[in-house]
C-alpha cells in the first residue's frame, strides 16, 4: 500500500519544518547562521514585496523605503524615548502603511509604467531626505552618518541578544506568519478581488470589484509587513543608515528575487529567496573581491533569461519537477 | 546668476539629449526603458577608452560611439526585449519588458564595474574646459559645445522623423502598430531601429557630456531618474517635450545650487516629479499620437 | 415599470458623435435587442451605461437612480451586470474560481460564493468543466463562462455584448435557451447583436441604432417592417417588399 500525495506532502512539510527549527542547534558557526537569517529576511520582504508586485499587478521599485521608515521610526523611538523595539516595530509599519496608502491612491489611477517610476521617485526621495537632515526639533535622524543603537546586553524588551540565534528564530516567525498571512488572505475574498483587479481590471471592474481600494489595501499591507523587517534589520545589525536601509539596490533586489522566484505565486518569492540569496553570498565571498559586482551581474542576467525563458518564474520548474518526484515516490512507498 | 541660467540651459539641453532617446522609445514600443542610465555610461565609457587609446579629441569619438551604441541598442532590442514583448501583446498591464529593461540595467552597470572597477575616470582636455564668453556670460566651452550639438541632434532627428522614409515608417507604427504592418512595415525590424536610434542618442549624450564629467559604472543611474523626471515632466512621447523637461531640470540644478546644497535640489526634483505624476501624469506636451 | 432608462444619451469622440440622444428603456423581466450595423454606437451605448465610458450628455438612470457618471464597480453592485464583446475571463484561473470572484459581489462568505458560482456553472451547462483553466476552454465555453461569472453578480439587468459572435448555429441554439432560462429568472436583459435573426426570436422589444442615432424601435414584427431599419440596415438582404 502506497501512501497518498497529500500524505506525502504532509510529511515532506513536518519534515522540513523541524529542519528549519533545528538549523541552528547544529549550525554553531554565527556566521553560517548570519546567511540563514539573510535568507529569511529576503523571504519575508520578497513574500510581503509579492502582495503588490505579484498580485496587484503593478511593479513598485521603492520598497526599501518602507524598510527605511520601518527602521528609523522604532530606532528612533528606542533612543530617544525609550520606547521598547517591539512597540516602535507596529508604530513603524502602521506610519508605513499610512504612507503606502499615501503614494499608492493617486498612483493606481496612472498605467502601469508611471506605478514603478513613482515608487522608485519617492524611494529616492526618501533617501535623499534622510541623508539631508541631520535633526528634526528635538529629534536625531543622524544624515547619511546613520544611527548607531545602544548595545545593552541580552534583553528581550531591548530586542537585543548577543548570541545570532534569538534573531534567527524572530524571523522564521516571522516568515512563517507571514506565509500563512498570504494563504488565507488568497484563499478569502480579499485574495479573489486582488488577483482578479491584477489580471484584468476592466473585467473585474464590471463584476463590481472595487479595483483601486483592493490594491490599496495590498499596498498598505505590504508596506506594513515591509516597515517590520526594517525594525528587525534595526536591532539585529544594530546600525542603520540611509545607504543601509533606503539603498535603490536594495529595493530592486527585492523585486528582482520575487520576479525571478515567480511573482504572484505564493511560493514563487520564497523560492526566489532561498535559491538566489545563497547564491549571491557565494558569489560575493569567493568572487567578490576580485570581481566586484559579479553577484548583481549574476542577478540581472538571471532576471532577464528568466524574463525571456520562464515568465511566471522558476517556482514553474521547480513544481514540476517535484510532482515529478512526488510521482516516483508515491510509486516506490 | 546669469552664468548660472547661461550654465543651467548648457546643461539642460544635453538633459534634453539624454531624455530624448528614453521618449523615442517610449513614443514608438511604448516601454519605459530602465536601463537608459546604463547605455549613457555605456557612451561614457566608449568615449573614455577611444580617447585613451586614441589620443585623439572627444568628439571625434562619435565615429565610434555612434555606431557601436546604435548597434548595441538594436541587438539588444532584437534579442532580450522582444521575446517578452512579444509574449505579453495581450497583456493589459505589460511590465514584463520594463523588467528586462531593469535586468539589462543591472547586467551593465556591474559588467563595468568588473571590467574597470569603481575608480571614478575622467579625461582632462584644457582646452575644453577654459570658460569663455557667451553672450557676455562665461560657460566652459564643453558645455557650450554640448549645447549645440544637442540642439543639431534634436533638430536632425526632428527632420530624420518627418521626410525620412525610415522615419514615416517609425512614426507610422508609433501611432498605429497594427495599421502600420498591414501596410506592409515590419513592425520589429522597426522597434530594433528606434532602439537603436534611442541608445545612439544615449551614446552621443556620453561623448558631449565626458569633457565635463566623470565615468563609472553607476554614472547613469543620477542621470537616470533625472530621464525619468524629464521625459514625465515633457510628456512621455514628446521630443519637444524632453528637451523643454531638459532644460527646466537644468535650470533648477543650477539656479538652485546658487541657494541651497547639491542635495536638496536633488530633493525638489524628486518632488517634483511626483508633484507632476499625481497632479498632471501627462506632462506638458503629453497629447495622445503625438511625437 | 422601467428598470433602466436613459434620457438623450450623447457620447462624443472628438469631433466623432458615436451615440446621438439615445432615449432607450428596458423593463422589468423583458429582453430588449439593439441591432445595428457595425459602428451604429451600440457597445459604445452599453460602455456609457455600464460606466465604462463617461458620457458627454444625458442621463443613465437603473432602479430610479441617476447612474450617470458612476464607476462601473458601482453600477455592478446596484445589479446591472455585462458582459464584453471580447471575452475577458482571469485566463489562468479556473471556471470555478472566475465564477466565484462575481459571486463574491454578494457574499463575504468563501463556502457561500463557492456554492453560488457551482450552482451557476450547473445552471449554464459548464459543470464538467469546473476545475478546468479558463484558457484551456473552447471559445462557446468562454462566452458561457463570461455569462456566469456576470450572473454571479446577482443582476437585476444583464447586458450581452454579442455573446453569439463567433458561434455556430446550434451553439446559437443552446446560447438562446440558456437567455431564455435566464430570463425566466426574472432577470431582465438587453442583447446587443448584429445577427438578426437571432435577436428576433427572443426579444420582447427591439430597438435599430444607426451611425449613432435611434432609428427605430418596437416589436420584432414592426422592426422588420420599419422603412427607416429596412433601408438602413437589413437592405435587400431582408427584402421585405414595402406595402
Amino acid at each position: 500500500m502506497g501512501l497518498s500525495k497529500k500524505q506525502i506532502k504532509v510529511i515532506l512539510l513536518i519534515f522540513s519544518t523541524i529542519t528549519v527549527f533545528l538549523i541552528p542547534v547544529f549550525i554553531k558557526s554565527q556566521s553560517y547562521l548570519q546567511i540563514f537569517i539573510v535568507v529569511l529576511f529576503f523571504m519575508y520582504l520578497t513574500t510581503a514585496w509579492n502582495f503588490v508586485g505579484g498580485f496587484a499587478g503593478v511593479l513598485p521599485l521603492g520598497h526599501a523605503a518602507f524598510i527605511a521608515i520601518g527602521a528609523y521610526v522604532s530606532t528612533i523611538l528606542f533612543m530617544q524615548y525609550h520606547i521598547s523595539p517591539w512597540i516602535g516595530m507596529f508604530a513603524g509599519g502602521i506610519f508605513s502603511a499610512i504612507i503606502g496608502v499615501i503614494i499608492g491612491l493617486p498612483t493606481f489611477k496612472l498605467r502601469g509604467a508611471y506605478f514603478a517610476l513613482a515608487t522608485m521617485a519617492f524611494a529616492g526621495g526618501i533617501k535623499v531626505l534622510i541623508d539631508n537632515i541631520d535633526t528634526i526639533g528635538p529629534i536625531n535622524v543622524g544624515g547619511p552618518r546613520g544611527i548607531l543603537i545602544n548595545y545593552s546586553g541580552n534583553s528581550f524588551v531591548n530586542f537585543q541578544w548577543v548570541s545570532k540565534v534569538p534573531y534567527y528564530y524572530i524571523i522564521l516567525t516571522m516568515v512563517i506568519i507571514l506565509v500563512l498571512f498570504t494563504v488565507f488572505m488568497m484563499k478569502s475574498k480579499i485574495g479573489y478581488y486582488l488577483t482578479a483587479g491584477g489580471e484584468d481590471p476592466e473585467a473585474a471592474a464590471s463584476l463590481g470589484i472595487n479595483v483601486a481600494k483592493y490594491k490599496l489595501i495590498a499596498m498598505a499591507l505590504s508596506a506594513f509587513f515591509t516597515a517590520l523587517a526594517g525594525s528587525f534589520y534595526a536591532q539585529w545589525i544594530l546600525y542603520i543608515s540611509p545607504q543601509s536601509v533606503g539603498n535603490m539596490n536594495l529595493s530592486f533586489e527585492i523585486a528582482f528575487i520575487a520576479i525571478i522566484g515567480g511573482r504572484g505565486t505564493i511560493i514563487g518569492p520564497i523560492l526566489g529567496a532561498l535559491l538566489l540569496k545563497p547564491l549571491e553570498e557565494f558569489t560575493r565571498t569567493y568572487i567578490g573581491s576580485a570581481l566586484p559586482g559579479a553577484h548583481l551581474f549574476i542577478l540581472g542576467l538571471v532576471l532577464v533569461l528568466v524574463m525571456i525563458y520562464q515568465p511566471r518564474g522558476i517556482q514553474e520548474i521547480v513544481l514540476k519537477l517535484s510532482r515529478k518526484f512526488m510521482k516516483r515516490i508515491s510509486k516506490k512507498v | 546668476m546669469g552664468s548660472a541660467i547661461l550654465n543651467g540651459i548648457l546643461m539642460g539641453s544635453i538633459y534634453g539629449l539624454t531624455a530624448i532617446g528614453l521618449t523615442l522609445i517610449f513614443g514608438v514600443l511604448k516601454v519605459i526603458n530602465f536601463a537608459q542610465g546604463a547605455f549613457l555610461m555605456l557612451g561614457l565609457f566608449s568615449t573614455y577608452w577611444f580617447v585613451e587609446l586614441t589620443g585623439a579629441n572627444p568628439y571625434l569619438a562619435l565615429i565610434f560611439v555612434v555606431p557601436f551604441t546604435y548597434f548595441t541598442g538594436y541587438y539588444t532590442q532584437k534579442f532580450l526585449i522582444k521575446p517578452v514583448f512579444e509574449s505579453e501583446k495581450d497583456v493589459r498591464e505589460p511590465i514584463g519588458v520594463i523588467i528586462v529593461t531593469t535586468g539589462i540595467w543591472y547586467m551593465l552597470d556591474n559588467l563595468a564595474l568588473m571590467l574597470f572597477g569603481a575608480e571614478y575616470r575622467t579625461i582632462n582636455v584644457p582646452s575644453l574646459s577654459e570658460a569663455i564668453s557667451f553672450f557676455g556670460l562665461y560657460a566652459p566651452l564643453s558645455k557650450i559645445i554640448g549645447f549645440f550639438i544637442s540642439i543639431t541632434i534634436a533638430g536632425a532627428l526632428f527632420w530624420f522623423l518627418k521626410y525620412s522614409k525610415m522615419g514615416k515608417a517609425i512614426r507610422a507604427t508609433s501611432q498605429d502598430r497594427e495599421a502600420a504592418s498591414l501596410m506592409g512595415i515590419n513592425q520589429y525590424k522597426i522597434y530594433n531601429v528606434t532602439f537603436g536610434i534611442g541608445i545612439a542618442i544615449c551614446g552621443i549624450a556620453g561623448t558631449v557630456l565626458l569633457p565635463f564629467y566623470y565615468v563609472y559604472p553607476t554614472a547613469g543611474m543620477h542621470l537616470d531618474i533625472l530621464d525619468f523626471v524629464i521625459v514625465v515632466l515633457g510628456g512621455l512621447g514628446s521630443i519637444p517635450g524632453a528637451l523643454v523637461g531638459g532644460l527646466i531640470i537644468g535650470l533648477i540644478e543650477s539656479v538652485g545650487s546658487q541657494f541651497i546644497s547639491y542635495s536638496w535640489t536633488i530633493e525638489i526634483i524628486y518632488l517634483l516629479f511626483l508633484v507632476i505624476l499625481f497632479v498632471k501624469p501627462e506632462g506638458l506636451f503629453g497629447v495622445k499620437g503625438e511625437f | 415599470m422601467p428598470i433602466l432608462k436613459t434620457e438623450k444619451l450623447t457620447k462624443k469622440f472628438g469631433g466623432l458623435v458615436a451615440v446621438k440622444n439615445i432615449d432607450f428603456e428596458v423593463n422589468e423581466k423583458e429582453i430588449v435587442g439593439i441591432i445595428g450595423a457595425n459602428g451604429a454606437g451600440k457597445t459604445t451605448l452599453f460602455n456609457c451605461i455600464s460606466g465604462n465610458l463617461k458620457t458627454t450628455s444625458g442621463k443613465v438612470i437603473f432602479d430610479n437612480k441617476d447612474i450617470t457618471g458612476h464607476k462601473p464597480y458601482e453600477i455592478a453592485e446596484l445589479g446591472l451586470a455585462r458582459t464584453f464583446q471580447v471575452v475577458r475571463p482571469f485566463a489562468n484561473k479556473s471556471v470555478l474560481y472566475n465564477v466565484t470572484v462575481g459571486a463574491f459581489l454578494r457574499t463575504n462568505q468563501k463556502s457561500e460564493a463557492i456554492e453560488k458560482a457551482k450552482e451557476i456553472i450547473n445552471f449554464l451547462n459548464l459543470s464538467s468543466k469546473t476545475e478546468v483553466l479558463a484558457k484551456n476552454l473552447t471559445l462557446p465555453e468562454r462566452k458561457r463562462l463570461e455569462l456566469a461569472r456576470a450572473l454571479a453578480t446577482s443582476p437585476v439587468l444583464l447586458m450581452l455584448d454579442e455573446v453569439m459572435a463567433g458561434l455556430r448555429p446550434a451553439e446559437i441554439q443552446d446560447m438562446l435557451k440558456i437567455i431564455e432560462k435566464i430570463n425566466k429568472k426574472g432577470i431582465a436583459i438587453v442583447i446587443i447583436e448584429h445577427i438578426m435573426q437571432v435577436i428576433m426570436s427572443v426579444s420582447n422589444r427591439i430597438y435599430c441604432m444607426n451611425f449613432g442615432e435611434k432609428i427605430a424601435s418596437g416589436t420584432p414584427q414592426e422592426i422588420t417592417k420599419d422603412k427607416n431599419v429596412i433601408k438602413a440596415y437589413l437592405g435587400d438582404e431582408y427584402g421585405i417588399p414595402e406595402n
